[in-house]
């Protein structure tokens, strides 16, 4: 089985070294591909220098346009399985054989790594689990489905879920709309406990006025989803 | 409507319509986008010719003074005119993000074979 790990990075010049170089000494199993998208600091240099397996988007798309780069090259080389972990430092790649272990036994097409089933590990802050619980009632309602950690960017999918992403993907605050879209086009979405660490240092995509225009966004977006698949 | 509102009616369109051809012969527009506009300095070209239509239709939908239809008719082009830009850039937007992906993919390939033979 083909396993692909996508990174999307975006100004991680602190921590994709550290990033990448874990997952090859300790998880040659998978390959990865770094999806640099457009970043204005040193993360390409670092990714040549280092002989990284990377994509450069000429320019910066957004976390949207760059996973979905990562789907279209999973889709392109015959990938069983993508797997997104954050270029932050995030995501413990240790879940990994976890997270892909309901795909592996088509038990589901997604599976997403959540940090609010246990409540272990770095829970984020109040004013934004607050928005996540906004966002997942909003997706309970629009697909009956009950996600806990609806903003989770640690998650695999399946090869024609890969396939449906790279030709579907939302351009911006992706994360939401993409469960959502995948269960509404009949596919089956799961989430598994994971713990996540506090991020190592860049800066988060979403901060301050951008919440707002975050949560209203997003919910329209998912109602949209809703009134069109329903019709 | 009186005589001297639709003559300043009629020159004000002929300028519109001078104005997109002109931008048409210099390539500087897109027949496709400018049948809307063109659409538009059609109909105010009719009304101000015909002003008998636009008092019918005012009397029709409750508009005293009937160049108040006028205008409102003015605005409503406006107000596509604007969506239908939106909508233009947002299939611009797609497209750009399709050929940004498609170049990043084709880089990593490229790069990915130069390595490949540096090696052989």
């Amino acid at each position: 089985m083909k396993i692909l790990i996508i990174i999307p990075a975006y100004n991680e010049e602190l921590n994709i070294e550290k990033v990448v170089n874990n997952l090859i000494e300790n998880y040659p199993q998978y390959d990865y591909v770094v999806v640099n998208d457009g970043s204005k600091d040193n993360t390409e240099m670092i990714c040549k220098k280092n002989n990284f397996s990377f994509i450069t988007l000429p320019l910066n798309l957004g976390i949207g346009g760059c996973v979905q780069t990562g789907y279209i090259y999973a889709v392109v080389n015959n990938y069983d399985i993508a797997i997104q972990l954050d270029g932050d430092g995030q995501h413990d790649p240790s879940y990994i054989e976890k997270l892909i272990d309901p795909i592996v036994n088509k038990k589901a097409e997604m599976v997403i790594g959540s940090r609010f089933i246990n409540k272990e590990g770095f829970q984020t802050t109040l004013i934004r689990r607050i928005g996540i619980r906004i966002i997942k009632s909003v997706i309970n309602f629009c697909c009956g489905l009950k996600v806990a950690d609806t903003t989770s960017g640690f998650r695999a999918t399946s090869k024609e879920l890969n396939k449906f992403f790279s030709e579907n993907y939302a351009h911006d605050y992706p994360e939401p709309e993409a469960i959502v879209s995948a269960v509404l086009n009949g596919y089956k979405v799961v989430e598994i406990p994971v713990i996540m660490n506090e991020r190592n240092g860049g800066e988060s995509s979403i901060s301050g006025l951008k919440s707002a225009y975050y949560m209203i966004k997003v919910s329209l977006a998912l109602l949209i989803y809703h009134l069109g698949i329903n019709k | 409507m009186n005589n001297t509102l639709r003559m300043f009616l009629i020159i004000s369109v002929c300028i519109y319509l001078i104005i997109i051809i002109q931008f048409l012969k210099r390539k500087k527009l897109n027949l496709k986008y400018t049948l809307l506009w063109l659409f538009s300095a059609f109909v105010m070209l009719m009304v101000t010719i015909f002003p008998q239509i636009i008092n019918f239709l005012a009397k029709i939908v409750g508009i005293v003074s009937p160049v108040n239809l006028v205008f409102v008719v003015e605005g409503m082009f406006v107000l596509i005119i604007l969506l239908s830009l939106t909508v233009i850039v947002s299939h611009l937007t797609n497209r750009v993000y399709r050929l940004t992906q498609t170049v990043a993919i084709l880089e990593e390939r490229i790069r990915d074979k130069e390595v490949k033979e540096e090696i052989k």
